[in-house]
């Protein structure tokens, strides 16, 4: 059996994970039934034309703050100082530890909601048309707004899977901080850049520019497929990122 | 079965070194007591042989492998009882299931049979069993597992006197000559009559590391009413005085680990020459 890989151990430690979550997900999404059928209720229908219809805000909300919030409990037991020596002394190997749980806050759970929301559309559907005698456009699966927000969700998963493994208590908080701390000091970096690169089209006065700046290199990212493959290959490394943290995990208190 | 080589460790927060240069050799068919006083490093150490810690200088090798890496295999021959730890709601037989499916030589029949000999109720959650009752559920599943190194952190902590019984019982049942138990504990005299070899740890060293039948070739132990002159360690007792004195004449003499210790950590020199001697004739 393969030290780093092995599918049957992959799928055990997936289980042992998953068990201990079917009475929380179960009342959350009772929960979720409740809330979708009163947003149903409470939908005002006059106002219409909106860009994306109730079902799929709805699912988007419900895919973000249950998934993100999970996520980021995902590593609770390997930070927790009683619990750490059953997780992290289990016979599995890292890259099981972590494949396992990537692929259940990830993928996984993204197909279980999709699964979930197309059942709890279905009986917000059935209460108002009960109720209201009226009903939505069905919760569509596979639409392209639906695969966007799907996108955006792996994207934030990636982030916060990374700092649950980093950040030992408040992996929410710390990791949602954190991603502000780069974003807001990538922005003044290349203001700071550019003040300094242009410095004509700067007046000492006035924070925006006050002439065009002449860009001498255009960036080459143009075409789409571009962007995205930067988008995906800096998700990948932030993944590996994360998968380097959960190998060299190790405790360091005297407790 | 374990090997150990110039390890070096601190902990990040700590300025001064746990251990520089510390090196242990414990072969399979071991059953050895590890005993240091408070801080002296023996749970830190634990936590080098099961990967919980990572060494910052030297070799550490566990069962062939370097415990870093949290090989399976390693760690499926490895079961580390901690001190303190918690448990998760789940009866035990939902614990096994769960839990032994991933160590491949689990036998559940075993771990059943011992939780009978141990008195723990299978019944109840584990998250709300004694502290005592949880230790004695974890050791059996730890026994169920075969690993081939068990390491028991304060084992006998928390344990009323009739499960201390057991306790000795269980390992002595449970000894195999390719198997080790590597005994952390300050409860020195749950280890009497127990364990074949005693490891002090001190001053990040490991000051003695003898078989109890080589030391009680060496050392004599009595009890007299003056307190001597030429002893290597005299302690003051109800009794008298309680005396340490070099064996010249190989007569029979239990070892007692609390003033063993003594002597040790107060006069490390003295034994380690003793030893010397023993090993240059």
């Amino acid at each position: 059996m393969s030290q780093s890989l092995s599918i049957p151990r992959l799928r055990r430690q997936m289980l042992n994970d998953v068990l201990p979550l079917l009475k929380p997900a179960s009342w959350v999404l009772l929960i979720q039934l409740v809330v979708t059928s009163l947003l149903y209720l409470g939908y005002n229908r006059e106002h219409g034309g909106e860009d994306i219809p109730i079902s799929q805000s709805t699912f988007a909300a419900y895919l973000m703050i249950v998934g993100l919030v999970m996520t980021s409990m995902s590593f609770r037991d390997m930070h927790h100082p009683l619990e750490r020596y059953r997780y992290l002394m289990l016979p599995v190997s890292n890259l099981e530890r972590y494949l396992g749980r990537y692929l259940l806050t990830g993928p996984l759970y993204v197909i279980f909601m999709l699964v979930a929301f197309t059942i709890m559309d279905g009986a917000g559907n059935l209460v108002t048309h009960l109720v209201l005698n009226v009903t939505e456009p069905r919760f569509p699966q596979f639409s392209r707004i639906t695969g966007y927000i799907v996108c955006g969700y792996l994207c934030a998963h990636v982030l916060m899977f990374t700092g649950a493994i980093a950040f030992r208590s408040w992996a929410l908080i710390k990791t949602a901080l954190t991603v502000l701390g780069v974003q807001f000091s990538t922005m003044v970096a290349a203001y700071i850049a550019a003040r300094i690169f242009y410095p004509g089209s700067f007046d000492w006065t006035k924070l925006q520019p006050v002439r065009e700046m002449k860009v001498m290199l255009t960036p080459q990212f143009d075409a789409k497929w571009m962007n995205i493959s930067v988008g995906v290959l800096f998700l990948a490394w932030i993944l590996y990122v994360a998968y380097r943290c959960l190998k060299a995990h190790e405790v360091q208190d005297e407790l | 079965m374990i090997d150990i080589q110039n390890l070096g460790f601190r902990y990040r927060r700590r300025g001064q070194a746990l251990f520089s240069n510390l090196n242990l050799q414990l072969p399979a068919g071991t059953l050895c007591g590890l005993l240091g006083a408070n801080g002296a490093g023996k749970s830190t150490l634990l936590k080098l042989l099961s990967g919980l810690s990572f060494p910052q200088a030297g070799r550490c090798s566990v069962l062939g492998h370097e415990p870093s890496r949290r090989d399976p295999e390693m760690l499926a021959d490895i079961f580390l009882l901690p001190e303190e730890f918690q448990l998760p709601p789940l009866e035990a037989a939902a614990y096994a299931t769960r839990f032994g499916a991933l160590y491949p030589r689990f036998d559940a029949g075993m771990f059943d049979r011992l939780l009978g000999e141990l008195q723990t109720p299978r019944q109840q959650k584990l998250n709300t069993l004694s502290q005592g009752q949880k230790k004695k559920f974890l050791l059996a599943f730890g026994l169920a597992t075969q690993a081939r190194l068990l390491i028991l952190d304060e084992p006998t902590n928390g344990l009323d006197i009739p499960s201390k019984g057991q306790f000795r019982r269980l390992l002595i049942d449970h000894f195999q000559p390719e198997r080790s138990f590597l005994i952390s504990t300050h409860q020195v005299h749950d280890l009497q009559g127990l364990i074949d070899s005693v490891m002090v740890l001190a001053q990040g060293q490991i000051l003695l590391h003898e078989t109890v039948e080589a030391l009680e070739s060496r050392l004599q132990i009595t009890v007299e009413q003056e307190q001597p002159g030429d002893a290597l360690y005299v302690e003051k007792s109800l009794e008298g005085f309680k005396v340490i004195r070099e064996n010249h004449g190989a007569q029979e003499s239990r070892l007692d680990l609390e003033l063993m210790f003594g002597l040790v950590t107060t006069g490390p020199g003295k034994v380690r020459e003793l030893f010397r001697r023993e090993v240059r004739s």
